[in-house]
């Protein structure tokens, strides 16, 4: 069974597209679980993080600016070039892909708020 | 969401179908593209008409139409915004009087926020009771032991209801890298006030916090900026904190899958995620909130009602979908916010918290028990109350007492 296509952020897809590949962006990443269905490991988290950086840049020659793994959850944010970001986006590892500032406001905010005096 | 994810989730889309003309000739085009759209129960139409039908009366509930329309005209701007399915999307699309096919708009109102103050009165606040909670204090059960993760714009830890409530905090630079050193404190007020709810102690009498006995690991991952990093750096530091629930008040518009395999991770780390399902209605939420794996909650008020901003929707799966899974206490919550001070705040933001508390407690009473088996139990306790819908309120409102029991 072939495996489905990495969830890709329809905003990072448009900031993908209208970017040269040298501009730099902020992207963050989600990796699948192994194999055999189980979560990664922190070590293994952070080894396939690298191993996917090294294989992006021998494909693109672009190197990524900072990385952060978060070993804990599979996941991953980067600074890199647009065609780094790209190239990450294709390999079977990657679950998910989203531009890091998103538009929208994410918190949800109260819609209604009053100050409020405590009794003495 | 897209059209695609739309009609994935939900069944449906919401289009607005341009028309190649304006005027008379749109009201032409309009005529001849109708039979694309579709009446549905899953459109904002529909979500409205059905909390009509809950509050409008006599004559004017007689007049309500008994269907959703299935689109609207504007004649003048040459638009016609209606529901479609995959086969009806296909057709408008391919019609020689429209010259696009786009996602319908949605907007959200700028509430107003009230500005009086007011003055609370000794005791414990209305939620807080709803739910039970005291008779579970009353024998020994607070939330004692229980590491909760509370990812939001920060946390006072200096305020006097927070005072040994702050297990642990964090801060997160815009790629999600920690800044060394952070001290609790609070970008916002949101933070300071669900953490009160969560955990607060009681202040001068007043006692607003489900959780007394409960500890937050807390760490600012939002503050106006939207940077998913730094909410990822949130959720990979409470993980790292060994909480046993994350409650957190904030999320995408619409269906995003892209924290689906974040939270699915969480369920298998035995983390209970409870999260708020969004303020926008009737007919809409937000993720990770309205994902199968969240532990979804919107809000109801004192009176026992379904608040109108709760927002509600229905997806097209088979497991779970109606969001929010239950609600819980949401309009006009007493917690702390920053400087000493005190608020009554309403939101889904607000009852999430609640919920959270209410896990922490039961977590306390039977520490063995699983995130799914804590969550199950709560489910079991629900019941709909009076005036309350299935559609808005899903199970309806939990009870401790009741929910101990299933444990």
């Amino acid at each position: 069974m072939p495996t489905p296509k990495a969830v890709l952020d329809p905003l990072l897809n448009q900031r993908l597209l209208e970017a040269p590949d040298s501009e730099a962006m902020d992207a963050v990443f989600t990796l699948r679980p192994s194999a055999k269905g189980s979560g990664l490991t922190p070590a293994a988290t952070r080894a396939t993080v690298e191993r996917l950086l090294l294989r992006a840049h021998k494909l693109t020659g672009a190197t990524a600016i900072q990385v952060t793994v978060f070993d804990n959850i599979q996941s991953f944010a980067v600074s890199a070039p647009a065609i780094l970001i790209k190239s990450l986006i294709g390999f079977k590892e990657i679950a998910s892909a989203m531009s890091n500032q998103q538009q929208q406001d994410l918190l949800i905010r109260p819609v209604a708020r009053r100050e409020v005096k405590l009794p003495k | 969401m897209d059209l695609n994810t739309q009609l994935k989730m939900l069944g449906v889309a919401e289009v607005m179908a341009v028309l190649k003309s304006t005027n008379g000739e749109a009201t032409k085009g309009a005529k001849a593209i109708a039979d694309h759209f579709r009446s549905t129960g899953s459109s904002h139409d529909a979500a409205l008409l059905e909390t009509l039908r809950s509050t409008v009366k006599g004559k004017a509930a007689a007049k309500l139409p008994k269907r959703p329309p299935p689109f609207h005209v504007y004649p003048h701007l040459g638009i016609v915004l209606g529901t479609v399915d995959k086969d009806g999307l296909a057709k408008l699309r391919k019609d020689k009087a429209v010259a696009k096919v786009l996602p319908a708009p949605v907007l959200s109102l700028i509430r107003p926020t009230a500005s009086d103050e007011a003055k609370a009165k000794k005791g414990i606040t209305w939620g807080v009771e709803a739910l039970g909670v005291p008779k579970l204090w009353h024998q020994g059960c607070n939330g004692k032991g229980i590491l909760v993760g509370h990812l939001d714009t920060g946390v006072d830890g200096k305020h006097p209801a927070l005072k040994g409530a702050i297990a642990a905090f964090a801060e997160f630079n815009l790629l999600g890298q920690p800044v060394p050193g952070a001290k609790p404190h609070d970008t916002d007020e949101h933070g300071t006030h669900t953490a009160g709810t969560i955990a607060g102690r009681a202040v001068n009498g007043v006692s607003f916090g489900v959780a007394p006995g409960a500890k937050l690991a807390s760490a600012i991952v939002i503050e106006g900026g939207n940077v998913v990093a730094r909410i990822l750096a949130g959720m990979n530091w409470v993980v790292g904190q060994k909480v046993r629930i994350l409650s957190m008040s904030l999320g995408l518009r619409g269906y995003d899958g892209s924290f689906l395999f974040l939270v699915q991770l969480l369920r298998r780390l035995d983390i209970l995620p409870v999260f708020a399902v969004g303020n926008e209605g009737s007919g809409t939420s937000r993720s990770p909130g309205n994902y199968v794996e969240a532990l979804s909650v919107g809000a109801y008020d004192e009176k026992g009602q379904v608040a109108l901003f709760s927002s509600s929707q229905k997806f097209n799966r088979p497991k779970d979908p109606i969001v929010p899974d239950l609600v819980g206490p949401g309009v006009d919550v007493l917690s702390c916010i920053p400087n000493g001070r005190y608020a009554l705040m309403s939101g889904s933001s607000m009852a999430t918290p609640h919920i959270a508390g209410l896990a922490a407690i039961l977590m306390q009473a039977k520490p063995k028990a699983k995130a799914n088996q804590i969550e199950g139990a709560i489910f079991k306790s629900c019941r709909l109350l009076k005036g309350m819908t299935a559609d808005r309120a899903n199970r309806g409102v939990p009870d401790a007492i009741k929910a101990l029991t299933f444990l």
